[in-house]
């Protein structure tokens, strides 16, 4: 398969995560998340050539996700950006949009590496997976990952921004 | 229902944009773009040595030891400052973005660390050897030039170094208050 096609498959059937994980690193900001997208399918077609099959292309994505958001947000400062959320399945959009506000402004609070975990854990990554794309071992990710859903939980139920 | 799992049903709920077509030609266009400006600026930095090398033998530069030395110093710390700038931006565009995150980070910090260098010691260091090298050539353009082009270039020389000297402060800045970005939110 020549690289363009197969670069074409794998932007259909990961898009979705990857906005998806993008769209957590800015508030829900859809115009800087399809921003990032596109920086991070830029160096996914870059790095296709060297991609070694040594874990899932998932799991490959998911890394270049991480880092290319880790980087673009230092380098361009998206510092208190407006949250931006869309839901069609709630009747009240001003109850949904303060709830999604504050989940929002609750994962940003995070430390980098902790707000990386609980972004991949919510896109539902299972933990071996998420150990591989963090770089730390399985046992060490289950005891955090337990630890930050009680944080955010708790952050969402009585912090006020 | 604890309080994680409805974060994250509401999280399954979030409104997710679609992939478009367009985008992915976008990308494999913009990928291209990419490769052609690099190829442009490594054709830029070899006509730049080629030229700079060019013009120390059409002044006659080596047959007045104080212009050879003067003109030799600004080419040599121009020649270094470019191809040091070009082996560090080789050495980024390197750094493999499909690695782990703490991998990654660790080798971005260590990056940006070896450009603290570069700017606090080897930029002020060729920036100094540069004036050094133009203020050795200043006799030998007053005794060749005319009295107006000599203030000229004086004049111009002196401007063109400040604002070199702001644009060098300005970059420096930038790239240090990045590095402290990454070592604080690690």
């Amino acid at each position: 398969m020549n690289k363009e096609l197969e670069f074409q498959n794998i932007y259909q059937q990961n898009y979705p995560r990857v906005i998806g994980l993008c769209l957590g690193y800015v508030k829900g900001n859809e115009f800087l998340a399809k921003d990032l997208a596109q920086e991070v399918f830029l160096k996914v077609f870059q790095n296709l050539p060297h991609f070694k099959q040594q874990s899932k292309v998932s799991t490959w994505i998911y890394r270049i996700t991480v880092n290319t958001c880790l980087l673009e947000l230092r380098k361009k400062k998206y510092v208190d950006l407006k949250t931006d959320v869309e839901n069609e399945e709630t009747s009240n959009p001003i109850e949904t949009e303060n709830r999604f506000e504050k989940m929002y402004k609750c994962i940003d609070s995070l430390s980098t590496e902790n707000r990386s975990i609980i972004l991949l854990e919510l896109e539902e990554v299972p933990q071996n997976e998420i150990a591989e794309i963090i770089g730390i071992s399985h046992a060490a990710i289950r005891t955090r990952i337990h630890r930050i859903k009680d944080q955010l939980s708790n952050c969402v139920k009585h912090e006020r921004f | 229902m604890s309080d994680f799992n409805n974060i994250k049903q509401q999280w399954a709920q979030r409104q997710i944009p679609l992939p478009q077509e367009k985008d992915i030609n976008n990308i494999i266009e913009k990928s291209k773009t990419i490769k052609k400006k690099q190829i442009t600026g490594q054709i830029v930095l070899v006509t730049t040595v080629l030229v700079l090398i060019w013009f120390f033998f059409y002044v006659s530069a080596y047959q007045n030891s104080r212009a050879f030395l003067g003109l030799g110093i600004m080419i040599g710390s121009l020649l270094l400052r470019i191809g040091i700038e070009f082996l560090s931006m080789t050495k980024k565009t390197y750094i493999p973005e499909d690695q782990d995150m703490k991998s990654y980070i660790l080798k971005i910090i260590r990056y940006y660390k070896q450009r603290k260098f570069i700017h606090f010691l080897v930029t002020p260091l060729l920036f100094l050897s540069y004036i050094f090298g133009f203020w050795l050539l200043l006799p030998v353009f007053k005794v060749e030039l005319s009295a107006g082009f000599y203030t000229y270039i004086l004049v111009s020389s002196t401007v063109i170094f400040v604002a070199l000297a702001i644009l060098i402060i300005f970059q420096i800045r930038k790239e240090l208050s990045l590095l402290k970005e990454f070592i604080l939110g690690t």
